[in-house]
């Protein structure tokens, strides 16, 4: 996994692809069943912990496609 | 009528029933912290070699290992889990005018999820990504 | 030879006289061949003419007998000593439901649950001859569902419920699917509001209890589920209906 042979996969569209996906997928997945299991454990959940927790998955997204397109 | 209602505190403690669901629902902790290492990483690799390599590094301390062997375990549970509960979504399938056994769906889920990952691994190894160095 | 007994704990509350509930352990003489039915109706008979519980078949098909015992959701008819004995059992009425004496629940939520989804079948063609055609397989679409004994053990199970009591819950979600998949219903749309509500189908998380406990293998986990994409493609293509 050095430098070079990451630095190739993400230059390919390919990886681009893969690496925003997963980034991505696991943030709204993670960050979705997060915001359920709040309600399991009693705490009362609105829609300004939707916005927190969704907006941090979206926010972790754009993040990761800016640097996606800052490394080239 | 007067009636008394049992308070809810602790319910999932009661039964192992719900503690391995609240493993499956605690699972998208440790999915939501991957996805933060992997950020990292992609920030690290676009501040240069130096950064990059100092995070690969920062990767095999027994701290990172350890999460990473959790992460593992619990994001194989969570697909395990999430192949058990399938069926339950999708309409009833008939197959040659029988109805195909729910235990037949999960087979062939988690048979994709395995042949899937194997794929990758391959491809993985096949770009050179895969280094013992 | 000494007679065998075994201790039955239950859960005793009075509302005219208790805060909150207590316990009280009985020695009850035991054969293999007893439910915990029968142990309470032991009770009832020789020990403590003051326990409340409710029973009727004691078959597994009326659905009145439903209780806690030792956490599970069970019936007390079809549970037997032999399995818990030599060690103590622990009887409490149904979780998630508020007592109203003893083992007795107060089901009324659930009587208005089941109201609200409209459980017959709605039919503006009825047939001329009035005979429905139906073919096994159409079925077999909907009648493991109508299965359902209203036992409310799906309800003692599903902690969403327990959480949150507006929650329609799995075995009237059930029973509204039992009547959406039925080819003879055409009531669909007016059931759709019941299903998308929050506390409709989206209340539900899959902890899939419910469908574990059910005692007729209704599989309410499963009813639920199936509506969550009817629910999705209702709220996509209302743009589309008229």
């Amino acid at each position: 996994m050095s430098y070079e042979r990451v630095l190739a996969l993400v230059h390919s569209g390919f990886g681009k692809l893969a690496l925003l996906a997963v980034i991505s997928l696991f943030l709204f997945h993670g960050c979705h069943r997060m915001y359920h299991c709040l309600h399991d454990f009693g705490i009362h959940v609105g829609a300004g912990l939707k916005a927190l927790f969704h907006g941090f998955a979206a926010a972790g997204t754009a993040a990761a496609a800016c640097l996606l397109l800052l490394i080239g | 009528m007067k009636t008394y209602s049992r308070p809810m505190a602790g319910w999932w403690r009661r039964n192992p029933y719900y503690l391995w669901y609240m493993l499956r629902e605690a699972s998208c902790i440790f999915i939501t912290a991957y996805a933060l290492v992997l950020l990292a990483g992609l920030a690290r690799l676009a501040q240069g070699e130096a950064a990059f390599q100092a995070w690969l590094e920062s990767l095999s301390g027994p701290g990172s290992l350890a999460f990473h062997a959790a992460a593992l375990i619990l994001v194989l549970y969570h697909a395990w889990t999430w192949f058990k509960v399938m069926p339950k979504t999708l309409p009833f399938i008939r197959f040659g005018g029988r109805r195909v056994p729910d235990a037949a769906i999960v087979s062939i889920g988690v048979a994709s999820a395995a042949a899937a990952s194997t794929a990758l691994f391959v491809a993985i190894g096949w770009f050179g990504l895969w280094s013992v160095q | 030879m000494t007679q065998k007994t075994i201790s039955i704990e239950c859960l005793r509350y009075s509302p005219e006289t208790d805060s909150e509930p207590r316990t009280r352990t009985y020695e009850v003489p035991f054969n293999d061949e007893m439910s915990v039915l029968e142990g309470l109706q032991y009770i009832k008979d020789h020990l403590d003419g003051s326990l409340t519980f409710r029973w009727s078949c004691r078959m597994a098909i009326c659905g009145s007998c439903g209780s806690m015992v030792n956490g599970v959701p069970v019936l007390s008819c079809e549970t037997f000593l032999r399995n818990y004995y030599p060690g103590k059992i622990r009887v409490e009425p149904l979780n998630h439901l508020p007592i109203v004496r003893d083992l007795a629940v107060d089901q009324t939520d659930f009587l208005g649950k089941l109201e609200s989804v409209k459980p017959y079948l709605i039919s503006k063609n009825i047939p001329q001859n009035k005979t429905y055609l139906q073919t096994p397989e159409q079925m077999d679409e909907y009648y493991q569902y109508s299965q359902c004994i209203n036992c409310l053990l799906c309800y003692a199970a599903c902690p969403q419920y327990g959480l949150n009591s507006s929650f329609t819950g799995p075995a009237a979600l059930a029973l509204l699917h039992r009547y959406n998949a039925d080819s003879r219903d055409e009531g669909k749309a007016e059931r759709m509001e019941v299903v998308n509500a929050e506390d409709g189908v989206w209340g539900c998380t899959l902890v899939g209890y419910c469908s574990e406990v059910c005692p007729k293998a209704v599989d309410p986990a499963r009813a639920i589920n199936q509506n969550k994409i009817e629910s999705t493609k209702d709220y996509f293509l209302r743009f589309l209906k008229k």
